[in-house]
């Protein structure tokens, strides 16, 4: 089986800029990786790399053990789908898919039967006479996938693929695509700077920024476990809020305030093990979904509590109603559900569920841990 | 109702004089052309006598017979029969390899870039800004050096070499609108660089190729002046021998055989701007494939 490994590669250009430094990644056989991040993060230039399109300036990348850093493309048994399909204008659908398949001199037949396989596959049998001019921007989505499938490689490239669709068509390719892998078990590595799209398929996700990742984990550890703030405001629509904090002090223990604009008060326990001080500053971080509308049923739950908050503004989204507060200065968005009728200028009773509370140092950017309990655990 | 009826007569009258300046401007155009044709049918007494745009007394193909087959240039009197020949196995190395070099070249600069690929082309396009005449010395030295002096070898050599500039900038700039994910996705599926060339690049580069054909064509089948300066003798381009053969009189000027000759030197490049001229037009405005 094919794993792809991927050690201390570092690209350097001449003039001096550093585009990646030191990407350590392990891609395991059968694996869909994405790499997500801003454009101008590297991950383009990462995925080229590993497709061989773009010199290596350090480290190695391993196909199934073997090095391949500095291989040819058409040696490595790589195959990419781009981002504008680059299929060929002048053949048509059946050429472009077979065209692969000629160059490495497979015999005419076994050309014809897996150019037949992948069509059905993919569902373009009916298309493999067209010029790619004549189709539709999904068709050529599925031809590109085609034309990546019909080889057979170790491992495949997806940069950006489902960008230049529409919307529409972008969810429901989006799900093909996760059939299609779950189907097939391929070693997937894609590119894309959709949250949303990395999220849904990935069952790794590398979150990258200026040339180095930031997080490499599941869908799930990189949602409720970000490394840094940078990691915690790219991944999750609606935005994570980030709330100014100061660490207090009592009796019970150290805890932080939220103050409303409206006099409204919580006070949020620290977790134990938490190395701060006294008098120091936070970001806290709670995702939209902490603050809901009062839930009776859980409020008995633990760090569980309840308040009025003013509405600034609200933007229903049909299953939601976003609804926008004001906590110790920071703008903060709700997710409500419509029926707390949440109105602008009001005030709205709202519940606050802090178990996913997240703490960030401002200054570094990164979270802090609660250390090991000690005997609890 | 008047006023109605004048609104729709002004832009008629409009367009008619439109119509009457541009006839007039087109008629005046052609009126050598016209002079040339009708005084290459008439006979040299014809001629003579009669007003330089009446048509001929008597239609005759002599001066036609005369400059093809037995007209003097020269000392030879065979007529432009053999230097048309000349001119046409110049011209079809010349063109093929100019433009071949040309995609190639502009492939290259376009598709490869390697470091100084810019500087590269940007010396290239200076080939295309220098006279004719700047180059003649050097290259009749070369020439020589090569062994290829007075040569047909050694002539279209130095179109080739002339064509490159241009034929180059035309394909260069044509690619330059080709996904640069194409060629990626040709070295993935395992091309090299002239599989890709040959089987995805070139099948692309119809309109451009047709403008560069119809460009070196014209161009080298009407040089005159590397034709007279590279070239002696018996492999003289058509153009030298129509130079020649209204230079060379013996008596009467034959203004009947001139002009025949000089037709006849023209009808190739105006039979490829007939055929192809559509694609010229289309091929230079085309800009690019889309992806």
């Amino acid at each position: 089986m094919t794993s792809l490994s991927i050690c201390n590669v570092g690209k350097q250009y001449q003039k001096g800029a550093t585009t990646l430094e030191n990407i350590n990644l392990e891609i395991r056989s059968g694996e869909f990786l994405i790499l997500v991040g801003p454009s101008g993060c590297g991950k383009s230039t990462l995925m080229n790399m590993i497709a061989g399109l773009e010199s290596v300036s350090s480290g190695q990348i391993l196909l199934n053990q073997q090095d391949i850093t500095h291989a040819a493309p058409s040696q490595r048994d790589i195959a990419m789908v781009f981002q504008s399909y680059a299929l060929y204008p002048n053949m048509n659908v059946y050429d472009n898919i077979a065209f692969g398949l000629q160059i490495r001199k497979w015999p005419k037949d076994e050309i014809d039967a897996e150019v037949q396989r992948v069509a059905k596959l993919l569902q373009i049998d009916h298309l493999l006479k067209r010029k790619p001019a004549q189709l539709s921007g999904g068709q050529q989505q599925r031809v590109a996938m085609g034309r990546a499938l019909a080889r057979r490689p170790k491992v495949y490239l997806f940069d950006e693929p489902l960008s230049n669709l529409d919307a529409k068509l972008r969810v429901e390719m989006r799900t093909e695509v996760k059939k299609l892998h779950q189907r097939l078990g391929t070693t997937i590595v894609y590119v894309t700077h959709d949250q949303i799209e990395a999220m849904t398929l990935a069952d790794r996700i590398a979150v990258m920024k200026d040339g180095v990742i930031q997080q490499l984990g599941t869908p799930q550890e990189i949602y409720q476990q970000p490394n840094n703030l940078f990691v915690a405001s790219f991944i999750g629509s609606p935005a994570m809020n980030f709330i100014p904090v100061t660490v207090q002090h009592t009796a019970q223990g150290r805890f932080v305030e939220l103050k409303d604009q409206s006099g409204t008060c919580l006070q949020l326990a620290l977790p134990a093990g938490l190395a701060v001080k006294t008098d120091q500053q936070l970001v806290l971080g709670l995702r939209p979904e902490a603050f809901s509308e009062v839930q009776p049923h859980k409020l008995s739950q633990a760090q569980v509590q309840q308040g009025e908050f003013l509405v600034e503004m609200t933007e229903p989204t049909g299953p939601d109603t976003l609804t926008l507060l004001r906590i110790n200065g920071a703008e903060v968005t709700a997710r409500v559900a419509p029926q707390a009728n949440p109105q602008a200028g009001a005030k709205l009773p709202l519940m606050l569920d802090a178990s996913q509370a997240l703490f960030f140092d401002p200054v570094s950017g990164e979270r802090l841990r609660a250390l090991a309990q000690p005997a609890a655990a | 109702m008047r006023n109605a009826a004048l609104l729709s007569w002004q832009p008629r009258l409009g367009r008619l004089f439109i119509y009457a300046t541009l006839i007039a401007v087109a008629a005046l155009y052609l009126i050598p052309l016209w002079v040339v044709l009708l005084t290459s049918f008439k006979t040299s007494a014809d001629i003579r006598s009669g007003n330089l745009l009446s048509l001929p007394d008597v239609w005759v193909l002599e001066g036609w017979i005369k400059a093809w087959g037995t007209a003097c240039t020269g000392v030879s009197c065979d007529g432009i029969r053999g230097y048309f020949v000349n001119s046409t196995v110049m011209v079809l190395p010349a063109v093929a390899l100019s433009t071949l070099l040309g995609a190639l070249n502009g492939y290259v600069l376009s598709l490869w870039r390697f470091k100084g690929s810019e500087l590269l082309f940007g010396l290239l396009l200076f080939g295309c800004f220098i006279p004719f005449q700047v180059i003649l010395l050097p290259m009749a030295q070369t020439l020589g050096w090569l062994g290829l002096a007075n040569s047909t070898a050694g002539l279209v050599l130095v179109h080739v070499i002339y064509g490159l500039c241009f034929t180059t900038l035309f394909y260069r700039n044509f690619y330059q609108a080709l996904p640069q994910e194409i060629i990626k996705a040709a070295r993935l599926d395992g091309a090299g660089f002239f599989t890709i060339f040959w089987r995805i690049v070139l099948p692309l580069s119809g309109p451009i190729t047709m403008v560069t054909l119809i460009w070196q064509f014209t161009a080298i089948w009407n040089d005159f002046l590397f034709g007279v300066v590279f070239s002696a003798g018996d492999n003289q381009p058509m153009t030298v021998a129509l130079n020649n053969l209204v230079n060379t009189t013996a008596g009467v000027k034959e203004y009947n055989v001139d002009m025949a000759a000089a037709v006849l030197a023209a009808l190739p490049t105006l039979l490829v701007y007939a055929v192809a001229g559509k694609y010229f037009v289309r091929g230079l405005t085309a800009g690019a494939i889309k992806g």
